[in-house]
């Protein structure tokens, strides 16, 4: 009964959010994604270019033009689809994104921004937690990539305008980019480290909710200019895919 | 919260750079900030620094609403640093002529003392440049993050480095081009009104070190000190483009025979000023007018031997005098 709740209030949410959406003359036509996460070994799954990411299951998620929290905030995000894919070993997850960029932007300057990507967890692992940058004192878990310094930022916001670097960085992540695509892998243990950091030890069985939102640099996509995941996507711990065992 | 205020006597800025340079060395001159320059003097009429930032756009607009036309300006309209060839003339011997690998097409004083007109009749006059410390800052109002505020003592718009996360939308609203990116640290950064100083119960570097004496500071709220004279009560100094709505506490008085009167075309001094009206009142407003009007007439009293107040407070005898702490 409670996950039926929970269920139905993520649902009330979604559905707040997809008006908010079409009110600016989004789309937002897909349902949540479900991304199985899969067994595998560390090694090889840290690599973004590693050919054992060829067994693991991908799924396609929708992003777009993230509603403005902010006047400053103005644009259209060019990014439309991330493919998405998560393996988890005995003491971490592994979660590998890939999406088309035409330029491989790296440098930050003068009015000049980097491409980027990040993964958003609900602190809580709760689909109440709005996926727009938590609030209202359901914080959110945030992993960082940028194109800058290859290299994972773990963060943490509870509302907009919050997102703060939090002490613990015990997130990885590395890049590649190749024939107008990049591909990130983040990777973290399972067990969280300090309090900010959401626990990835779920039980077999259940779903964790878990966002996506991508930046294209040429775009001066920063901030709340980016292509997101208009609602919780679904990272499902349940169904013991073994890596190799094909799509 | 209490504001300070500073006013720059236009008439007695004589382009020297001292207070740009007092700024530079101590907070520009290292750590990614070595491009910028919190503080400036631009020779006027002049594109300015960075280049042409009077079209960069930011502000508010009418309704009081941010406005989100504002550019970032390009890295040239701020001067690209450049290196000489003096490995092949030096030391190589392969060419004789020390010259850039680049062509610059900007920088802070690009334009000096260009100005307008023809001669005879040529003109320009010093503008020198700093944050605004707005009491409306639209680099706070732009900023998501809340990475900017102003501190509620002084009224000083500052940055904090911790919160910032190098967006640029300060960059891109702030309508006077004041503040910048460190392509170093990857966070913007701009003038602190040498709070540090203030603290200490010194006027910042620029003020204290400005040899015309053109520079008043003091808080706003202090009816005895310059800021509050010069700007509420004479009314002889004025923000410079208040129609950008953000309230700056800059305030400039604007010059007054800085250069002769225009010359007839038989040699004869006519009775005109070179600088167009329109030309400073499209600087500081329609108060031009009458800011011009009240120092005429106040110094002309000062020529026929009579006490003038206004007169006394812009020679400005003694530092206690300039900088009411």
């Amino acid at each position: 009964m409670k996950s039926m709740r929970r269920f139905c209030l993520a649902m009330a949410t979604v559905a707040g959010v997809s008006l908010a959406g079409a009110a600016l003359g989004e789309t937002q036509d897909s349902a949540p994604a479900t991304i199985v996460v899969a067994q595998g070994k560390t090694g090889a799954l840290a690599n973004p270019a590693g050919t054992v990411w060829k067994s693991v299951p991908q799924a396609r998620v929708a992003v777009t033009t993230a509603p403005p929290g902010h006047p400053s905030i103005v644009g259209v995000a060019t990014t439309t689809e991330l493919k998405a894919q998560a393996a988890k070993s005995k003491n971490e997850l592994f979660i590998r994104l890939q999406w088309k960029n035409p330029s491989k932007d790296q440098r930050r300057g003068i009015g000049q921004f980097a491409d980027a990507v990040a993964v958003e967890f609900a602190a809580d692992g709760s689909a109440e937690t709005l996926p727009y940058m938590g609030g209202d004192g359901r914080r959110v878990n945030i992993w960082y990539w940028n194109a800058s310094n290859n290299a994972a930022e773990n963060l943490v916001a509870n509302g907009f305008g919050t997102l703060t670097h939090v002490p613990v960085q015990d997130v990885k992540a590395s890049g590649k980019y190749a024939h107008g695509i990049w591909t990130v892998v983040f990777h973290r243990a399972v067990k969280p480290q300090g309090d900010d950091n959401v626990t990835l030890q779920v039980k077999p069985g259940t779903n964790l909710p878990v966002a996506f939102a991508v930046w294209n640099g040429a775009n001066k996509e920063r901030d709340g200019f980016k292509a997101v995941t208009l609602q919780w996507q679904q990272l499902a711990f349940g169904e013991r895919t073994q890596i190799g065992a094909g799509r | 919260m209490r504001q300070v205020g500073y006013v720059f006597d236009l008439n007695k800025c004589i382009g020297c750079h001292t207070c740009t340079m007092a700024c530079k060395q101590l907070w520009t001159n290292r750590d990614g900030r070595e491009y910028m320059y919190w503080n400036n003097v631009e020779t006027r009429p002049g594109t300015g620094y960075p280049k042409n930032w009077e079209q960069k756009g930011g502000g508010f607009d009418e309704h009081g609403q941010l406005r989100a036309d504002g550019n970032i300006p390009a890295p040239e309209a701020y001067g690209e640093v450049w290196n000489y060839n003096f490995q092949e003339v030096l030391l190589d011997g392969t060419s004789n002529q020390v010259v850039p690998d680049k062509t610059p097409t900007a920088g802070p004083n690009w334009d000096e003392d260009q100005g307008k007109g023809k001669y005879p009749n040529g003109h320009y006059f010093y503008l020198p440049r700093i944050c605004n410390h707005c009491s409306n800052p639209a680099c706070l109002a732009a900023c998501p993050r809340q990475a900017i505020y102003k501190r509620p003592e002084d009224g000083l718009v500052v940055l904090d480095q911790k919160r910032c996360r190098g967006y640029q939308y300060c960059v891109k609203a702030c309508p006077y081009g004041k503040v910048y990116f460190n392509l170093q640290t990857g966070k913007s950064a701009k003038c602190i009104g040498c709070y540090p100083r203030i603290e200490k119960g010194e006027p910042p570097a620029c003020v204290k070190q400005c040899t015309g004496r053109v520079r008043f500071w003091g808080y706003r709220d202090d009816t005895n000190g310059p800021i509050y004279k010069l700007v509420d009560k004479w009314k002889v100094a004025l923000p410079l483009h208040a129609e950008y709505g953000t309230e700056p506490n800059v305030f400039y008085v604007p010059p007054i025979n800085t250069t002769p009167l225009m010359f007839e075309e038989d040699g004869r001094i006519s009775a005109q000023a070179r600088i167009p009206i329109a030309d400073l009142e499209a600087l500081f407003g329609k108060g031009v007018g009458p800011a011009l009007a009240t120092l005429g007439r106040e110094m002309n009293k000062r020529r026929q031997a009579q006490p003038s107040e206004l007169t006394d407070i812009l020679i400005g005898y003694t530092n206690k005098d300039r900088f009411a702490l």
